[in-house]
C-alpha cells in the first residue's frame, strides 16, 4: 500500500516536473522568438527612417508647422537635479513651448531653488479642472522666462501632478517629462514629426531615452556623450539600447506600442484632448504612463475612432540610472508592479478581437513578457538544480537549453548594438563599443536574475496591493563626469 | 540532427553570428575614428577653398574650383556636405555659384537617379535635396516624382517644385497629394501658406472649387492666413460659414490673423456659434482685429459655458485696449469668492495674469472685508 502511493507520488512528482519544465521551454523560445521578431522588423523600420538632419534644416522643415507643446515635468524631492533639468526643458529649440514644472509636495527645497533660480512670482493663471487633482496651493511664474510655470501643490503623485500639468497648460499637446531628465535641444522638433505627418490620428509619441550617467553635463545640456563608468548604469545602458531599439520601434512598427516611453513616462508627447477624452491619468496604479496608453487604447478601439501612437528612434531624452543595487530594486520592482496593475486592469482586451491589434498582438505579449516571464525564468532557475540533481532532468538536455538562453540573449543584444552604430551611431568611441559589449556578456550573469528577483518581489508587492513608490535617491546631473 | 544536436547548433551559430557582429561594429568603428580625424583636417582646407572660390572672380574661382574637383572621394562627401549646409543659409549669386558646384560634382544626377530608388526615405531626400537645382532636368525629374507611389516623396518633390517656382496647375498638385492622402499633413499647411505668400490669387480659384473637399477648404483657409491680398476675405467670410466645424475655426483664426476689419461682421455672427470651439476661435480674433464695438459681446461671453471662450473672451478684452480692460475690471470687480461668478473669476486672474491689476487672494479680501476694509478687487 505505502510502496504504491510512494510509487504514485513519484510518478505524479515525475509528471509535474515534465510539465513545469515544458512551460519553462516553451515560455523561453516564445520570448526568444519574439525577441528575434523584433529585430527584423525594428531592422526593417530603422532601415527607412530618415537621416538625422541637422538643426538648422530641422528647424527650417518643422519650425512652421510646429504646433505648440506643454511640458510637464512633475517634480518629487528633485532638489538636487532641478536647477539643471529646468534649464535643460528652458533651452529646448522649438517654436511655442511652455514649460510647466509642478512641485509635487516635495519635502526638500525644490520649490525654494526654483523660486531663486528663476525668478518667480505668484501668478492667478486661470484653469478648468478637467482631470482631478489634489489642491494647488499656488502657481509661479518667471520675470526672466516668461514661458516657464511653476505648480506647486500637495502631493498626491506622478499622476495626480501630471493631471494638474493637464488641467493648468493651454496647448494643444503636452510632453510629459521626468524631473530628473534633461532633453536633447531638438527633442520636440525630432518627436512632433508624427503629429505633423498625420496631424487627425497621431495621439501619442514616445521617443528613445538614454542613460546620462558618465555624459558631460553643462547649463542642464548633455555636451558630451560617455558611457558610465560604473557597472551598474553600464548595465543598464546596455538594456535601454535594447529596449529603445529592438522592442519600441518594432512594436511601433507593427501598431502595437503600449508602452511609449522608458520605464515610465520619462518622455512621451500626446495629444491634450486624447488624454482628457480617457480621463487624463489613473493615480491609483504606479504605471502612470503605461495605463495611460493602454486606456487610449482601449477607448479609441471600442469607439472605433481611428488613432495611432507611435515611437520616434532620435535619442531625445537623458536620465540619470540608479548606481546602487538598493535604489535599482526599488524601481525595478515599482515598474513590475506597475505593469501588473496594467495589465490585469485591462485585462478584458487580452485576445479580444475587438481590440485589434493591441488585443491579439499587444497584450499576449504583455502576458508572456511582463506577467509570465519572470515567474516562470527564476522557476526555472530553482527546478533545472533540483530535477537535475534528483535525476529528474536530462542534464545534456538542460545544459544545451541553458547555453541556447544565455547565447539568444547575446544575439539580440549585440543585434541591438549593431542597429544603435548603424542608425544612430551615438556611441562616442571604439573603446566604448568594447565596454558595451562586454556589458552584454557578463549580463547574464548576476545582472538578469537579479532583474528577475526583483521583478518577482514587484508581482509579490503587487499581490498585496503595495502602492507606494519609495524613494528614489538622485545625485543631480551637476557630479555627472 | 536530433532535439540536442539541433539546440547545440543553434546556440554555436548564433554565438559566431553575435562575435562576427560585435567584432565587425568594433573594426568599423575603428575606422570611423580614424575617418573622422582625416575629416576634420580635411574640413578646414575645403572650407578655405570654398570661401576663397564664392568670394573670388572668374579666373582664380576656376583654380579653386579645379582644386576642389580634383580631391578624392572622402574629400568630395565632405566638400559636398558642406555646400549643402552652406547653400541653406545664402542666397543669390554665392548660392548659384555653390549649386553650379554640386551639379559638377555629380550631386544633382546622382539625386535625379535616386528618384528611382527602391527605398522610400532615399527618394523623399532626393526630392528634397533638388531644391538646390533650377535647371529643366531637374524640374522634370521633380514632376515625375509627383507620382511617386509614396505621398511623402510627392510633398518632398511639390516642397522643391516650389522653391524653384515650377509647381504645376494646383488643381493637378492637388489632385495628387490627395490621391495619396497626405493633404492633412502639416507640411501641405506649410507648402501652402509659402503659396499664399508667392501667389496668393492661385489660391482663389482652387477655393472655388473646393465646395465638397473639407481638408481642401482647411488647407486653404489656414494658407488665406498668410496672404496679402485682401481679395482672399470673401473666401475666408464663406468658409467662415461652412457647415464643417473645422473649416470653420480655421477661417477665422485666418481672419484673425488678417486683422482686417471688414471681419467684423462675421467675427461677430461666429460669437453666438453653436459650437465652443468656434466662439472661441471668433473671440480671439475679435481681440486680434482690435473690434472695440464687440466688447458687450465679449463680456457676455466671459460668463459662457466653455472654460476656452471665457479665456479666449478675456484674453481679446485685454487686447481691446482701455474699453476692453476697463470691461474685465468691472467684472472683476464683482468676485466675492472662489465658487461664484466663474466670468468675474476669469476676468480677474486674466488681469493679474497680464500684469495688469494685482489681484488679492480671495482668503485676504474675505479678511479684509469682514474687516470693513473694501476689497482691491473693488
Amino acid at each position: 500500500m505505502l510502496e504504491q502511493l510512494a510509487i504514485s507520488i513519484v510518478q505524479w512528482l515525475d509528471t509535474s516536473a515534465e510539465w513545469v519544465v515544458g512551460l519553462v521551454i516553451v515560455v523561453g523560445v516564445t520570448q526568444n522568438l519574439i525577441s528575434l521578431i523584433q529585430l527584423l522588423v525594428a531592422t526593417h523600420a530603422l532601415r527607412r527612417r530618415s537621416e538625422t538632419e541637422n538643426s538648422e534644416t530641422l528647424w527650417q522643415q518643422r519650425a512652421p508647422s510646429a504646433p505648440p507643446i506643454s511640458m510637464i515635468a512633475p517634480a518629487y524631492n528633485e532638489s538636487a537635479s532641478i536647477v539643471e533639468s529646468t534649464r535643460s526643458m528652458l533651452s529646448i529649440r522649438y517654436p511655442h513651448c511652455e514649460v510647466l514644472i509642478v512641485n509635487d509636495g516635495s519635502k526638500d527645497d525644490t520649490l525654494q531653488k526654483l523660486i531663486d533660480n528663476f525668478a518667480l512670482r505668484p501668478s492667478a493663471r486661470d484653469f478648468e479642472i478637467i482631470t482631478p487633482h489634489k489642491p494647488i496651493r499656488q502657481i509661479y511664474q518667471s520675470r526672466k522666462y516668461p514661458n516657464l510655470i511653476v505648480i506647486d501643490k500637495e502631493n498626491g503623485g506622478k499622476a495626480d501632478a501630471l493631471n494638474a500639468g493637464i488641467n493648468i497648460c493651454r496647448s494643444p499637446l503636452f510632453c510629459s517629462v521626468d524631473a530628473d531628465s534633461m532633453l536633447e535641444a531638438d527633442a520636440l522638433l525630432h518627436a512632433v514629426q508624427p503629429f505633423l505627418s498625420k496631424p487627425d490620428t497621431v495621439i501619442a509619441v514616445g521617443g528613445t531615452i538614454r542613460v546620462a550617467n558618465g555624459c558631460r553635463v553643462r547649463g542642464g545640456k548633455v555636451v558630451s556623450v560617455g558611457l558610465p563608468r560604473d557597472l551598474l548604469p553600464m548595465l543598464q545602458t546596455v538594456e535601454y539600447t535594447r529596449a529603445f531599439l529592438i522592442a519600441r520601434v518594432a512594436m511601433s512598427e507593427l501598431g502595437v506600442l503600449t508602452m511609449i516611453s522608458g520605464a515610465f513616462g520619462a518622455f512621451g508627447i500626446f495629444s491634450r484632448p486624447a488624454a482628457i477624452a480617457v480621463g487624463g491619468y489613473d493615480t491609483n496604479t504606479v504605471g502612470e504612463d503605461y495605463e495611460l496608453v493602454m486606456r487610449m487604447h482601449r477607448y479609441h478601439q471600442e469607439q472605433r475612432i481611428p488613432y495611432e501612437i507611435v515611437t520616434v528612434a532620435e535619442p531625445v531624452c537623458w536620465t540619470e540610472a540608479p548606481n546602487t543595487l538598493r535604489v535599482l530594486s526599488r524601481q525595478r520592482k515599482r515598474w513590475q508592479r506597475g505593469s501588473l496593475e496594467t495589465f490585469f486592469r485591462h485585462l478584458r482586451m487580452l485576445g479580444n478581437p475587438r481590440y485589434g491589434r493591441i488585443g491579439m498582438i499587444g497584450m499576449p505579449f504583455s502576458l508572456l513578457v511582463d506577467v509570465l516571464g519572470p515567474p516562470v525564468e527564476v522557476l526555472g532557475y530553482l527546478l533545472v538544480p533540483v530535477l537535475w540533481i534528483s535525476g529528474l532532468l536530462n542534464p545534456n538536455f538542460a545544459l544545451a537549453f541553458l547555453a541556447l538562453t544565455f547565447v539568444f540573449g547575446v544575439f539580440i543584444s549585440a543585434g541591438s548594438l549593431a542597429l544603435e552604430e548603424v542608425s544612430l551611431h551615438r556611441i562616442p568611441k571604439a573603446r566604448d563599443l568594447l565596454r558595451l559589449i562586454f556589458g552584454i556578456f557578463i549580463e547574464n550573469f548576476g545582472y538578469r536574475q537579479l532583474n528577475n528577483i526583483w521583478r518577482i518581489q514587484g508581482w509579490w508587492e503587487f499581490l498585496r496591493k503595495k502602492k507606494s513608490w519609495g524613494e528614489m535617491t538622485r545625485t543631480g546631473f551637476q557630479s555627472s563626469r | 540532427m536530433n532535439l540536442l544536436q539541433f539546440i547545440w547548433s543553434t546556440s554555436l551559430v548564433l554565438a559566431l553570428s553575435s562575435l562576427m557582429v560585435m567584432v565587425v561594429l568594433v573594426l568599423r568603428r575603428m575606422r570611423d575614428e580614424r575617418r573622422a580625424r582625416q575629416e576634420q583636417h580635411v574640413r578646414g582646407i575645403i572650407q578655405k577653398i570654398l570661401f576663397n572660390y564664392m568670394d573670388s572672380d572668374w579666373m582664380s574661382g576656376q583654380k579653386d574650383l579645379n582644386n576642389l574637383m580634383n580631391m578624392n572621394r572622402a574629400a568630395q562627401h565632405v566638400l559636398r556636405t558642406l555646400t549643402i549646409d552652406l547653400c541653406h543659409l545664402i542666397q543669390g549669386q554665392e548660392r548659384q555659384q555653390l549649386t553650379s558646384l554640386l551639379t559638377r560634382s555629380g550631386f544633382r544626377d546622382e539625386c535625379v537617379l535616386d528618384l528611382r530608388s527602391k527605398i522610400v526615405e532615399d527618394r523623399r531626400s532626393a526630392a528634397s535635396a533638388l531644391q538646390l537645382f533650377s535647371d529643366s532636368t531637374t524640374e522634370q525629374a521633380l514632376l515625375a516624382a509627383l507620382d511617386d507611389e509614396d505621398g511623402r516623396v510627392r510633398l518632398a518633390a511639390a516642397g522643391s517644385l516650389k522653391m524653384i517656382n515650377a509647381l504645376p496647375d494646383l488643381r493637378v498638385l492637388v489632385q495628387k497629394l490627395e490621391e495619396k492622402d497626405v493633404l492633412a499633413s502639416r507640411d501641405v499647411r506649410t507648402l501652402f501658406r509659402d503659396l499664399a505668400r508667392r501667389t496668393p490669387l492661385s489660391l482663389r480659384q482652387l477655393a472655388a472649387d473646393a465646395d465638397g473637399d473639407t481638408q481642401l477648404k482647411i488647407v486653404l483657409a489656414d494658407a488665406m492666413s498668410e496672404a496679402s491680398d485682401f481679395r482672399l476675405l470673401e473666401d475666408l467670410y464663406r468658409f467662415a460659414n461652412d457647415d464643417d466645424l473645422d473649416v470653420r475655426t480655421t477661417a477665422l483664426r485666418s481672419l484673425g490673423t488678417l486683422q482686417h476689419p471688414d471681419a467684423s461682421a462675421v467675427v461677430e455672427h461666429s460669437l453666438s456659434d453653436a459650437h465652443w470651439q468656434v466662439r472661441a476661435v471668433a473671440a480671439g480674433a475679435a481681440g486680434q482685429i482690435g473690434l472695440e464695438h464687440l466688447v458687450p459681446q465679449l463680456s457676455t461671453l466671459l460668463d459662457d459655458d466653455s472654460w476656452w471662450v471665457r479665456f479666449r473672451s478675456a484674453e481679446a478684452l485685454s487686447d481691446l485696449g482701455a474699453t476692453g480692460r476697463q470691461a474685465l475690471r468691472e467684472r472683476a470687480a464683482i468676485v466675492r469668492s472662489v465658487n461664484d461668478n466663474a466670468g468675474g473669476r476669469m476676468a480677474a486672474l486674466l488681469l493679474d495674469e497680464h500684469g495688469l491689476h494685482e489681484l488679492v487672494p480671495f482668503a485676504d479680501a474675505e479678511q479684509a472685508e469682514t474687516a470693513g476694509q473694501v476689497p482691491s478687487h473693488a
